[in-house]
C-alpha cells in the first residue's frame, strides 16, 4: 500500500509537470499579446514594447519556460498581468469561492441523484421511474448557462426571492458562528445567496449520476447474485444495500470523481451568470486578457486538485472492491 | 494684437472670471457640508454598474473604461465635463490659461485634503502628470501625453506644464487625470498602490472585492457637499441581463452600457432609461490593400448601399446618431456642412460599373468584428451585410475574439490579409479630433488600414495648428476629404445608455460616465 | 420491444432532426435561416396577438425566421455532435481499453497523460482551435472531440478493470488466448452497452459544450442552435422566444437520443446473451 501511494504522488508530479508544458505551449501559440491588451488601442509602438519588458515577455521562451516550472516549485507563479499582484494570491483568494459552490452543489446532488437513480431501477417502469426519468433527463439536456438565467428571472426579477449575484459575506462556518452569536440571518443570508448558482451547477451533475446510477444498479439487479440472494428469500431493501449498491458504486465514483473534478473547473458559466466571485471566472478573465501568470496558476491548482481527488478515488476503489489488483 | 493662445477670447475672459468667483465662493462650500443631506435624507446603501470589471485600483496603470467610470468617485481631477453640456468646467483647478504656445498654466483650489489628510497642492498635480510620462513607470496611458515635457510647480497653487509641441487639445483630456497623493504614490510601488488607492474625491475607498466591485464610504470632509450617499458600491456586471437585473432588483441604483432592447422592460417597471449620443462611433472600414476596396468608387457604393439610417433607428432606437465622416457632430472639427450618402442603389450600382463590377463582387468577402465593441455590433454588422447583397457583394460576418482581433488588425504588424471588411468602435471623452483621427486613419494607428500618406500627413498637421479658428477650417477640409475618400462604411454615434431609479435625480450624460457629484436624492 | 411508447416517439424525433439536418438547404431554408427583414425585429411567435403564422416561431432579433434556423441549425449542431463523439469514442476507448487492459506501467503513463489533458481548461484548447486554423464547424468538432474523450476513456478502463479478472476472463488467459481475442471476444462485448448509453448521451452532451463554448465566443458558424441561444441572451425578458426555441430543440433532440440511448441499452443487455 504504502509503495502504491508513494508510486501515485510521484506519478502525480509528472501529470502536474505535463500540465504546465502544455498550458505553456498552448498560450504561447495563441495569437494575441498581453502586452497590447493592457496597452490599449492608443499605445504606440514603444509604451506596448516598454511594457512588455516590464511584463518579463520578451525573454527568450526557454527562459520564461524554465522560470514557470521553478516558480511552480516555490510557488511563486509570477506576478498577474491585469492584477498586479501575486498571481498565487489572486487565484487563492478566490478558490474557496469555487470550492464552496461546487461542494454545495454536490451535496444538495449526490443524495438526490442516488436515490433518484435507485427508485427508477428498482421500481422500473413504473410511474415512479417515469418520473424520475423525466427529471433526469431534463437535468441533462438543459444547457447550464440558459437555466441560470431563467432561474435568475423567476427567482430575483420575478419573485424577488434570491439576489442574482454575489455571495454573502460569509462561507458557511462563518455563516453558522454568525447566526450562533447573535446575527440569526446570516445563515439565510448565505443561503439565499448560494442556491440558484448551486442549483444551476449541480443540475446536470445530478441528472448524470442519477442516470449512472439507474444503469449500474439495474445491471446488478440482474446479476446471479442479486438472484441468489433474492431466492434466498434476502428483503429487497437488504439486497440494494449490500450488493447493489457496493457493485454500483465504482462506476458512480468514477464518475463523480471526474465530475467534481469538472465541476471544479468547469464553474465557469455558472460563475459567469451568477457573478460569483470564484475561481472559474478568474480564469475566464485570465483567457480573454492572456494573463499568462494567472491562468498558469489556475490550471496548476485546478490540476492539483484533480490529482488529489483521483488519488481518492483510487483508494477508494481498493477500499470497495477486493477484486482489484492494484498491479 | 493678433490672438494667438489655443483657447478663445471669450474663453479666456470667462476663465478668469470663473477663477476669481471661485477664489472668493471658496468659504461659501465650505459651510455647505454641514447641510449635507438634511433635506431630502441620504441613501443608505447606492450601487451603480457598468459591464467592466476593475483589475486594478491604480489609476495610470491601465487605459480600461471600467476604471475610467470609477475614478470620479475616489478622485478629483483638474478639470471635469459638465455632464449635460459637455464643456470643461473647473474641479480641483478653479482655472487655466495658456502663458505660450507650448506652456499650459493651471490654478489649483485651496483646501482640498486627500483622505489622509495630505494637502492636494501643485506638487500634487505635478507629480501626477510626471508620473504617467514617467519612462520607468510604464503608464500604458503614457503616449497620450507623449507631447508633455513636464510638469512643473511654479507656487504652492499653480502649475506649469510644459509642452514638447502646441497641444491645443491637452485641456479637454483632463477630465481622465485623477490626482494622486505625491507623498502617498512616490512611497509606495505599484504592487501595493494596485490595491490601495489614496484620494481626495467624494468617497472613500474602503474594500476591493474583485470580480465583483469596489465598495466606498462618503467622505465627510470633501470640499464640496458629497452625494447624500452613506455607502456607494461600484459593480462590474458583465452579463446585460444580470446587471439589468440588478437594478429592476434593487441592488443598483444607476446602471449604464445597457442595450437598447432593455429600455422598454425597464421603463415598463416604473424605472428611467435614457439615451445620449455620446463620444463613440461604430463605423464598418476597409482594409485598402485588399482589391476592390482599394478603389474609392467601391467604397462608396458600399455607402450608397448600406441603409445607415435605418440601421440606427432600428437599433439604436433613433437615439443615435448617423455619420458621414470620420468625427461626430460634438468632436471638434466635426464639418456640419457634408450631405449623407443616404441609401441610393442605383447610384451604388453605377458606381460599382464603373469600377468594372456590374454584377458584384465574384467571390464572398469577410466582415470581421468583435461582437462586445459596441452595442448590438454583431446585428449591425448582418443588417450591413445584408445591404451590401443588394449590390452584388457577399458577406460573410465573422466574430472574432477580442484579443485575437487586436493582434491581427494594426497595419503595421498585423495580418495583411485582414478583413479586407471590419467593423469597429471607438470613443474618447476628449471630444477632440486629435483622440479620434491618428487612431482611426492613420496607418500607425491601431485601425488605420486606408494606407492613406496625403490623409496621414493632413492629420498630423492638424494635431499642431494653435489657432483654434485654423485648426477648425483645416479639420473640415480634411474631414470633407475623408468624407469623399469614404475609408469608412459611416454607421452612427452610439448613444450612451443608462437606466436609474427613480429616487435620485442622476440623468444621463455626454461623456459616458457614472458622476454622481451633484446628485440628489428625490423621495 | 417497440411497445415502449416514449421509445417510438423518441425514433420519431431523431429521425425528425436528422432528416431536418440532411434536407434543409433542399427546402430552401437556408435562405430565410440567413436574411432578415428588420422590420420584423423580434416578431413573437403565431400564438401571440402580434404573431405570424408565416414566421410561427417568431424572428430573431435581426428579423430572421427562427424556424427556419432551428432547421438549418440542426446541421451545425448534428454535425458538431457527430464528429465529436465519433473522435471522442474512438480515442476515448481506445485508450481506456489500453489503460485497462494492460495495466501496469502503460496503465499509469495513459492515465497521467489523460490527468493532464483534462486539467487544461476547454476554454483554452478551443481558443486555440478557433484562432489558429480558420474557425469553422469542422474544427471546432474535431477540437471538441479531441478534448471530451476522457469519460469514455476512464469509464472504458474501469470497466475492464473489474472485467479483467472476471472467471472468464481468467480462464481465457490461462487457456493461452491472444491478447487481442481476449479484448475482442469477450472484454468489448462487455463494455459495449455502457459505450452506447454513454456514446448516445454524448451526443446531446457535445451539442451543450457547444452552445457553452458559443457563449463564450468561440463558434465555429453562425447558424447554430448554441450561438442562436447565447445571441438571445440579450432578450430573454423582452424576447424570450428568441432563446427558448432553439434552447427547447435541444432539449427535445438530446431528450430524444437519451431516450435512445436507454432503449438501445435495455436492449442490448448482455446478460442475455451469454
Amino acid at each position: 500500500m504504502k509503495k502504491y501511494l508513494i508510486r501515485r504522488l510521484l506519478s502525480g508530479i509528472v501529470v502536474l509537470w505535463l500540465v504546465l508544458t502544455l498550458v505553456f505551449i498552448l498560450i504561447h501559440s495563441v495569437p494575441g499579446d498581453p502586452a497590447q491588451i493592457i496597452a490599449g488601442d492608443l499605445a504606440d509602438a514603444k509604451t506596448v514594447a516598454d511594457i512588455r519588458t516590464k511584463l518579463g515577455l520578451d525573454q527568450p521562451l526557454w527562459k520564461q519556460y524554465w522560470d514557470l516550472l521553478r516558480g511552480a516549485m516555490t510557488g511563486d507563479m509570477g506576478v498577474s498581468f491585469s492584477y498586479r499582484y501575486s498571481a498565487f494570491r489572486v487565484v487563492i483568494e478566490r478558490l474557496p469561492a469555487t470550492i464552496e459552490l461546487t461542494l454545495v452543489g454536490a451535496i444538495l446532488a449526490i443524495p438526490i441523484s442516488i436515490a433518484l437513480g435507485i427508485v427508477s431501477a428498482v421500481k422500473r417502469n413504473s410511474a415512479l421511474d417515469h418520473i424520475a426519468k423525466m427529471i433526469t433527463l431534463f437535468g441533462i439536456s438543459t444547457p447550464s448557462f440558459w437555466l441560470g438565467i431563467m432561474l435568475i428571472l423567476i427567482f430575483s426579477v420575478n419573485l424577488q426571492l434570491f439576489p442574482s449575484m454575489d455571495k454573502s459575506p460569509y462561507f458557511l462556518p462563518g455563516a453558522i458562528w454568525a447566526a450562533i452569536t447573535g446575527k440569526p440571518g446570516a445563515l439565510w443570508q448565505w443561503a439565499r445567496h448560494i442556491i440558484l448558482p448551486a442549483i444551476t451547477l449541480g443540475a446536470w451533475f445530478t441528472a448524470l449520476i442519477a442516470r449512472m446510477t439507474r444503469t449500474e444498479t439495474l445491471e446488478n439487479l440482474n446479476r446471479p447474485f442479486t438472484l441468489t440472494a433474492r431466492s434466498k428469500g434476502v428483503s429487497q431493501l437488504r439486497i440494494i444495500w449490500d450488493h447493489v449498491l457496493p457493485n454500483s458504486l465504482i462506476p458512480i465514483i468514477t464518475i463523480a470523481g471526474i465530475q467534481i473534478g469538472i465541476l471544479l473547473g468547469g464553474a465557469i458559466v455558472t460563475e459567469s451568470v451568477f457573478m460569483w466571485p470564484g475561481m472559474g471566472r478568474v480564469m475566464i478573465d485570465a483567457i480573454f486578457a492572456r494573463d499568462f501568470p494567472i491562468i498558469q496558476t489556475a490550471t496548476l491548482i485546478f490540476a492539483v486538485i484533480w490529482v488529489g481527488i483521483n488519488l481518492l478515488i483510487d483508494l477508494i476503489y481498493v477500499a470497495i472492491d477486493p477484486r482489484i489488483k492494484l498491479g | 494684437m493678433k490672438w494667438k493662445y489655443p483657447i478663445g477670447r471669450r474663453d479666456f475672459l470667462k476663465l478668469t472670471g470663473v477663477m476669481s468667483a471661485t477664489m472668493f465662493g471658496a468659504p461659501i462650500w465650505g459651510e455647505r457640508n454641514l447641510a449635507w443631506g438634511q433635506d431630502k435624507g441620504v441613501f443608505e446603501e447606492f450601487g451603480t454598474a457598468y459591464s467592466e470589471t476593475i483589475v486594478t485600483l491604480d489609476p495610470q496603470n491601465t487605459t480600461a473604461l471600467g476604471n475610467g467610470l470609477l475614478n470620479p468617485y475616489l478622485f478629483d481631477f483638474p478639470l471635469d465635463r459638465d455632464g449635460q453640456t459637455n464643456e470643461m468646467v473647473p474641479q480641483a483647478a478653479t482655472g487655466w490659461e495658456a502663458k505660450s504656445d507650448t506652456v499650459w498654466r493651471f490654478h489649483i483650489r485651496q483646501g482640498i485634503k486627500f483622505w489622509n489628510g495630505n494637502p492636494l497642492t501643485a506638487k500634487s498635480f505635478a507629480f501626477t502628470q510626471n508620473r504617467i510620462i514617467d519612462p520607468k513607470f510604464v503608464s500604458p496611458q503614457r503616449n497620450w501625453y507623449a507631447q508633455i515635457d513636464k510638469a512643473v510647480v511654479v507656487d504652492p497653487y499653480t502649475v506649469d506644464i510644459i509642452c514638447k509641441t502646441p497641444f491645443p487639445a491637452y485641456p479637454a483630456l483632463l477630465s481622465n487625470v485623477p490626482i494622486l497623493d505625491e507623498q502617498y504614490y512616490g512611497s509606495h510601488n505599484l504592487d501595493h498602490t494596485t490595491a490601495n488607492p489614496m484620494g481626495s474625491g467624494p468617497f472613500i475607498f474602503k474594500k476591493w472585492n474583485r470580480g465583483i466591485g469596489v465598495e466606498m464610504e462618503v467622505n465627510k470632509n470633501y470640499w464640496m457637499p458629497p452625494p447624500p450617499i452613506k455607502v456607494l458600491k461600484y459593480y462590474g456586471i458583465q452579463e446585460a441581463e444580470t446587471r439589468t437585473a440588478s437594478l429592476l432588483s434593487g441592488q443598483t441604483k444607476i446602471i449604464s452600457g445597457i442595450p437598447l432592447d432593455h429600455f422598454e422592460r425597464i421603463q415598463k417597471a416604473g424605472l428611467r432609461a435614457e439615451g445620449k449620443p455620446g463620444p463613440r462611433i461604430v463605423f464598418g472600414a476597409f482594409n485598402q490593400k485588399i482589391k476592390p476596396f482599394d478603389d474609392m468608387r467601391v467604397r462608396q457604393a458600399c455607402n450608397f448601399a448600406v441603409d445607415n439610417r435605418k440601421i440606427m433607428n432600428v437599433f439604436m432606437k433613433g437615439m443615435g446618431e448617423v455619420m458621414n465622416q470620420p468625427l461626430g457632430s460634438a468632436i471638434f472639427g466635426h464639418n456640419p456642412k457634408l450631405p449623407f450618402y443616404d441609401v441610393n442603389l442605383d447610384k451604388a450600382k453605377s458606381l460599382m460599373r464603373d469600377a468594372g463590377y456590374p454584377t458584384g463582387l465574384p467571390h464572398p468577402v469577410t466582415l470581421e468584428l468583435v461582437p462586445g465593441y459596441a452595442l448590438n455590433l454583431l446585428e449591425v454588422c448582418e443588417a450591413v451585410g445584408y445591404d451590401l447583397r443588394r449590390i452584388g457583394i457577399q458577406v460573410k460576418v465573422q466574430p472574432r475574439e477580442n484579443a485575437d482581433f487586436r493582434a491581427r488588425r494594426p497595419a503595421a504588424t498585423g495580418d495583411p490579409n485582414f478583413g479586407p471588411l471590419f467593423a469597429g468602435s471607438w470613443g474618447v471623452a476628449s471630444f477632440d479630433a486629435s483622440s479620434y483621427l491618428p487612431l482611426l486613419l492613420d496607418g500607425k494607428g491601431a485601425y488605420g488600414r486606408n494606407y492613406d500618406e496625403k490623409g496621414e500627413k493632413w492629420i498630423e498637421k492638424t494635431n499642431s495648428i494653435v489657432d483654434k479658428q485654423k485648426r477648425l477650417k483645416e479639420l473640415h477640409d480634411l474631414e470633407a476629404y475623408f468624407h469623399e475618400q469614404c475609408p469608412f462604411i459611416w454607421l452612427h454615434v452610439q448613444p450612451n445608455t443608462y437606466a436609474m431609479s427613480t429616487d435620485h435625480d442622476f440623468n444621463a450624460r455626454v461623456d459616458e460616465r457614472l458622476t454622481i457629484t451633484k446628485m440628489k436624492k428625490i423621495k | 420491444m417497440r411497445k415502449n411508447l416514449m421509445a417510438q416517439v423518441a425514433v420519431v424525433c431523431v429521425l425528425i432532426v436528422v432528416f431536418m439536418a440532411l434536407m434543409a438547404p433542399v427546402f430552401g431554408f437556408d435562405k430565410r435561416a440567413d436574411e432578415g427583414d428588420l422590420e420584423l425585429r423580434k416578431l413573437p411567435p403565431f400564438w401571440d396577438e402580434k404573431g405570424n403564422l408565416k414566421y410561427p416561431l417568431g424572428c430573431d432579433a435581426q428579423g430572421r425566421d427562427i424556424l427556419s434556423r432551428i432547421i438549418y441549425g440542426a446541421r451545425t449542431s448534428f454535425f458538431i455532435a457527430l464528429v465529436a463523439v465519433s473522435i471522442a469514442t474512438s480515442v476515448g476507448m481506445t485508450i481506456g481499453l489500453i489503460a485497462g487492459y494492460y495495466g501496469g506501467k502503460i496503465d499509469d503513463l495513459i492515465m497521467r497523460v489523460v490527468d493532464a489533458v483534462i486539467s487544461i481548461p476547454g476554454l483554452l484548447l478551443t481558443l486555440v482551435a478557433v484562432t489558429l486554423w480558420t474557425p469553422g464547424v469542422l474544427n471546432v468538432a474535431i477540437f471538441i472531440g479531441l478534448t471530451h474523450w476522457v469519460w469514455q476513456a476512464r469509464t472504458a478502463r474501469s470497466k475492464i478493470l473489474s472485467l479483467r479478472e472476471e472467471p472468464f476472463i481468467v480462464a481465457a488467459r490461462v487457456s493461452g488466448a491472444g491478447d487481442l481475442r481476449i479484448i475482442f471476444r469477450h472484454i468489448i462485448p462487455n463494455i459495449l452497452t455502457t459505450i452506447v448509453v454513454v456514446m448516445t448521451t454524448q451526443i446531446g452532451y457535445m451539442i451543450i459544450v457547444e452552445s457553452s463554448l458559443s457563449f463564450f465566443g468561440m463558434t465555429g458558424s453562425t447558424i447554430s442552435w448554441g450561438w442562436d441561444i447565447s445571441q438571445g441572451r440579450d432578450y430573454l425578458s423582452t424576447a424570450w422566444w428568441i432563446t427558448s426555441m432553439p434552447g427547447i430543440a435541444i432539449l427535445i433532440t438530446v431528450i430524444s437520443f437519451n431516450i435512445l440511448g436507454d432503449w438501445l441499452r435495455d436492449a442490448l443487455d448482455p446478460h442475455l446473451r451469454v
